[in-house]
């Protein structure tokens, strides 16, 4: 790891002054993507940014129709949260197996996102439960925050301070993970609301999507069967060597109907 | 794994030819370039900084233009080594069609990683490379005419495109490279 200046504001305003006043400045959450990477000397930010002592980035609130989870709550709480486990029991449960205990206990929802890996497990949540991202600037829709592989809309002094989750009917997550780190080789969330189903997929493509055919046929009956027979084009799925492009497409059709079946469809 | 695209200039192809062997106008185009310079005839010396994710690495990369058949043609390669993580090397044919005072620029490009890097995923070195030298594209062809075409050649493998691919190329090649090395030793 290179030499840098660490800084750990208590306030949003903080942060965005010392943003400005740093050469190379990058924001750390829970740093489980970041510290790795410039302990490779792959990343070399001039300043760290920790925003951990930010008190208005912690938090989770109940606000009827949707839950609002600030940015900096950590995989664990998440997991363990009674309102989440009571509003959206399929985040809990999702949360609860990211990583391993000490990415959960260290890993942040508004790092994670912010990061958008394409096999990490809240990309598909925040597509599946028609999530908004907030940030201190304004409040970005889950389709159009995440662009790209590793790429949101985020701008450079942009930060994240928290996600608001619809409230679905029910909803559930499979996933199937690489056994050591635990990335999803594949997973998919489904959530059904009044109006709509929706089904999102990450860890097979570039990016986290949604799955519009899956959506269609659960739309008119949310069951397994309904997925009986359809199939997900596998040309611009991951390969790597865990999985060829085929069996992703695969694992996906089978975790959307093991979700559909543990939310009770 | 190829990687094509096509592109629509509204520029004579003289002028295009002429943009696709300027350094300095490669250096304004190619994503992160730093620095570019000619070391000899037809060999440049760039350092690009690639950002990918939190990747934020920078690489010095040599870059050769072979084939050379003014104003229509040639071919670009490249190859960055990696340690003992591997290697990746890349070229890009280069065509560039004259229709009607226009310019079509049609590429195909080639990459290839070896060694340990090899084992990473090509999907993910395709998703990069593509995502490189669609910016790369874009900047040129905005350069030249700020209404530039991008042409879908196909619906999986067309969004690059032609004319600075060789460029682009390059910068693409070493941005995989850091993200392969990166995604390898984290997974």
């Amino acid at each position: 790891m290179y030499e840098f200046n660490y800084h750990r504001p208590g306030t949003l305003e903080e942060a965005k002054k010392m943003l400005s006043a740093s050469e190379d400045p990058k924001i750390i959450a829970g740093g489980m993507t970041l510290l790795p990477t410039m302990k490779f000397r792959l990343a070399r930010p001039s300043d760290l940014i920790d925003l951990g002592n930010i008190s208005k980035l912690h938090g989770i609130r109940d606000d009827g129709d949707s839950l609002f989870i600030a940015a900096m709550t950590i995989h664990a709480e998440v997991a363990s949260n009674e309102l989440v486990r009571a509003g959206i029991p399929a985040l809990a449960e999702l949360a609860g197996n990211i990583g391993d205990p000490q990415v959960r206990n260290r890993g942040t929802l508004g790092g994670s996102i912010a990061n958008n890996d394409p096999a990490a497990d809240y990309p598909a949540a925040l597509l599946a439960l028609d999530a908004v991202v907030q940030t201190d600037k304004r409040s970005i829709p889950s389709e159009r925050f995440l662009s790209g592989m590793f790429e949101t809309a985020l701008q450079s002094d942009e930060i994240v301070t928290g996600v608001t989750f619809s409230r679905p009917k029910r909803a559930a997550y499979a996933k199937f993970p690489n056994p050591a780190s635990r990335y999803a080789i594949a997973g998919v969330m489904v959530a059904e609301y009044a109006d709509s189903v929706r089904v999102a997929v990450t860890g097979a493509a570039a990016c986290a999507f949604r799955a519009a055919e899956l959506e269609q046929a659960l739309s008119s009956d949310f069951s397994a069967a309904a997925l009986d027979g359809l199939e997900i084009d596998a040309g611009e799925l991951n390969s790597d060597l865990h999985a060829s492009p085929e069996y992703r497409a695969h694992l996906v059709i089978l975790l959307a109907k093991r979700a559909v079946a543990a939310a009770g469809g | 794994m190829d990687i094509k695209g096509e592109y629509h200039i509204a520029c004579e192809r003289q002028k295009v030819w002429d943009a696709l062997n300027d350094p300095e106008m490669l250096r304004k185009c190619i994503p992160g370039c730093e620095s570019l310079e000619m070391d000899a005839e037809n060999q440049l010396r760039a350092r690009i900084t690639a950002i990918i994710g939190p990747v934020k690495s920078s690489f010095d990369t040599r870059i050769s233009l072979q084939n050379l058949n003014p104003p229509e043609s040639y071919t670009l390669t490249g190859e960055s080594k990696a340690g003992a993580a591997g290697f990746g090397r890349g070229s890009a044919e280069v065509q560039l069609r004259e229709t009607e005072g226009q310019t079509q620029l049609r590429y195909v490009a080639k990459f290839q990683v070896g060694g340990k890097l090899a084992q990473v995923g090509s999907r993910l070195v395709l998703g990069a490379t593509r995502k490189m030298a669609d910016e790369f594209f874009g900047n040129f062809s905005r350069e030249l005419d700020p209404s530039a075409l991008r042409i879908d050649l196909d619906s999986s493998e067309s969004r690059a495109s032609s004319g600075i691919p060789q460029r682009t190329w390059k910068a693409a090649a070493l941005a995989v490279l850091a993200l392969l090395i990166w995604w390898f030793l984290i997974r």
